[in-house]
């Protein structure tokens, strides 16, 4: 669907020219995922941008569908384009115009017929899920909203690729799910071939068949997750996909805990929470010489913070009354905050 | 009573004199709408970074608009003469008094029509571009609409600025409550007939001021 070989363009500027884009060659094949990730600044912006014309690569070429973008008139161009659709990470709505209007826009642009208009875009809005919202304005909606008119819009002349420029960058994580999820769904319901570029592990993941990871211009690594999981090489590979470790399994070890499934006996579920320097030291061993209990670890996590390690543990007390009262007494001193969860 | 605070004042001429200054702020504004739309989206167009980016056209353009803008109107009327003579075959009455006015009043709008147009959000232009828009569809579909308050508001000054204008090209000939103020009022000594004037001229002011606000807030949807 979409060849990109050796395309490569600069940028002037006043300090001298850049390299946005270096000798990069990628290919799409139809009704895929493609997911571009980079920092900022890596290129992925300029990348996306010539796939549908907006820029030119100074040499290489670009073959979208049957078009080479790299030699093609502006007329071919705005020809061409209504079939590459396209969303924004600010959405770029009209504010002067409702949701209707905004999705009609781009009609009127393809030259529909004026009497097919109003039909296409109620369908469009039924697909996005905004019925009723269709004479609102923008500044009417939410964030998550606005992309979704932004994707009617872009979906309204029944295009063979939808190129998303960090479209879920300015949603908050919620938002971007069902945002994803939107588009995961119009991309299996028409196979419609998809281009993402993001800073997101996490977008990537959720959505994405292939990724390449973008660098000084460069592609420098790609592959599907799961490849790339299992022996990524470039070192801004491997930090992208810590990002996508950290948060995973923060989220997973506490969806399945169920602190009232442990068999405690009759002693007690104490949560510990430490941080900084008192989370590395071995508290809990001292515990257990101190007072002679086998203290048993249920569940718990560390994680790594600017100010260092701070970890919160279940942790099974064999002990009761007294004792109890001495252990969590003991623990406070050390700066390490216990509470009793259950007692058997 | 009316007769006896302003002894010098005759209805019908105060009206006569109304009536025209509201015929040549209404004309002239008119085509200084288009004509500053055109010019303003042409300075917007040719500059730098946009779709038809040329320096040397902007340059000319905006040196014309600047030119123009900066020549103090009395003198611009006294120097648009012959122009006039041309266009209208005539140097006296309200109809001779448009070209000056247009001329003065267009290249002021064009330059707050440009800066309207450079408010609008540069990723709806990229948009624009990206569905397949062109110049036509940017200008009177994305440009025009979305900068629809500010080009309410710089009518309004500019409306505004036109009465001062008719103001002064009554009193070198075309009519209207600047004419009424300053050959009746102020130099037959009949200090009433200039207060009256006044009067007039800022009702017309307030009037153009309030519809101007009321037509901007409407306009804008953000």
């Amino acid at each position: 669907m979409i060849t990109l070989s050796h395309a490569k363009k600069l940028f002037s500027t006043s300090s001298g020219a850049i390299t946005a884009l270096d000798d990069v060659t990628l290919t799409v094949e139809r009704g895929q995922i493609f997911g571009i990730i980079g920092y900022s600044g890596a290129g992925k912006s300029t990348l996306i941008r010539l796939l549908n014309g907006l820029e030119r690569p100074d040499s290489g070429s670009v073959i979208v569908g049957d078009l080479d973008l790299s030699v093609a008139s502006e007329a071919q161009l705005a020809r061409a384009r209504p079939k590459i659709g396209m969303i924004f990470q600010h959405f770029n709505l009209l504010w002067s115009r409702t949701v209707a209007g905004n999705i009609a826009f781009a009609l009127e642009i393809a030259g529909v017929d004026k009497s097919a208009i109003p039909a296409r875009v109620a369908e469009l809005i039924r697909l996005v899920g905004l019925e009723g919202r269709g004479g609102a304005y923008p500044s009417q909606l939410s964030g998550g909203q606005k992309q979704r008119v932004g994707i009617a819009r872009a979906l309204a002349n029944r295009p063979d690729v939808l190129l998303c420029d960090e479209a879920t960058s300015a949603l908050d994580p919620e938002t971007t799910d069902s945002i994803l999820d939107l588009l995961l769904s119009i991309n299996r319901r028409f196979n419609l071939t998809i281009v993402l570029i993001t800073h997101e592990m996490h977008v990537v993941r959720r959505i994405c068949d292939v990724v390449a990871v973008m660098e000084a211009g460069r592609i420098v690594e790609q592959g599907t997750v799961a490849e790339l999981q299992a022996n990524a090489k470039q070192p801004v590979t491997r930090r992208f996909l810590r990002q996508l470790t950290e948060d995973a399994e923060a989220q997973e070890l506490d969806e399945g805990f169920d602190p009232y499934a442990v068999d405690i006996g009759s002693g007690a579920l104490v949560r510990l929470v430490a941080s900084g320097a008192g989370a590395r030291d071995l508290v809990l061993a001292d515990v257990a010489r101190r007072f002679n209990l086998s203290l048993d670890i249920v569940h718990g996590h560390l994680s790594f913070t600017r100010e260092g390690a701070s970890g919160e543990l279940y942790v099974e007390v064999p002990a009761k009354g007294q004792e109890l009262v001495e252990v969590l007494a003991w623990l406070a001193e050390r700066d390490i905050a216990a509470e009793i969860v259950r007692r058997g | 009573m009316l007769e006896a605070l302003f002894p010098h004042v005759r209805l019908d001429s105060l009206l006569q004199a109304t009536y025209d200054t509201i015929y040549m702020t209404a004309l002239a504004g008119a085509a200084t709408f288009i004509l500053g739309l055109i010019l303003g989206a042409l300075l917007f167009l040719t500059g730098p970074g946009q779709l038809l980016a040329n320096r040397f056209v902007y340059g000319l353009l905006s040196m014309f608009s600047n030119v123009f803008r900066s020549i103090p109107f009395i003198i611009l009327i006294v120097l648009l003469i012959p122009f006039t003579k041309l266009l209208v075959g005539r140097i006296l009455g309200v109809n001779a008094a448009l070209p000056a006015l247009i001329v003065g009043a267009a290249p002021f709008y064009a330059r707050l029509v440009e800066i309207a147009f450079r408010d609008v959000d540069r990723g709806v232009l990229e948009a624009t571009r990206a569905m397949g828009g062109g110049i036509f569809t940017t200008v009177f579909k994305v440009l025009i609409p979305e900068s629809s308050p500010a080009l309410a508001a710089g009518l309004t000054v500019t409306l505004i600025s036109l009465v001062g204008f008719t103001a002064m090209a009554g009193v070198i000939g075309a009519g209207g409550l600047g004419h009424l103020a300053y050959l009746e009022g102020f130099q037959r000594n009949n200090a009433d007939v200039t207060l009256v004037a006044t009067a007039m001229v800022l009702v017309i002011v307030f009037i153009i001021q309030f519809v101007g606000d009321a037509v901007t807030r409407r306009l804008d949807k953000r």
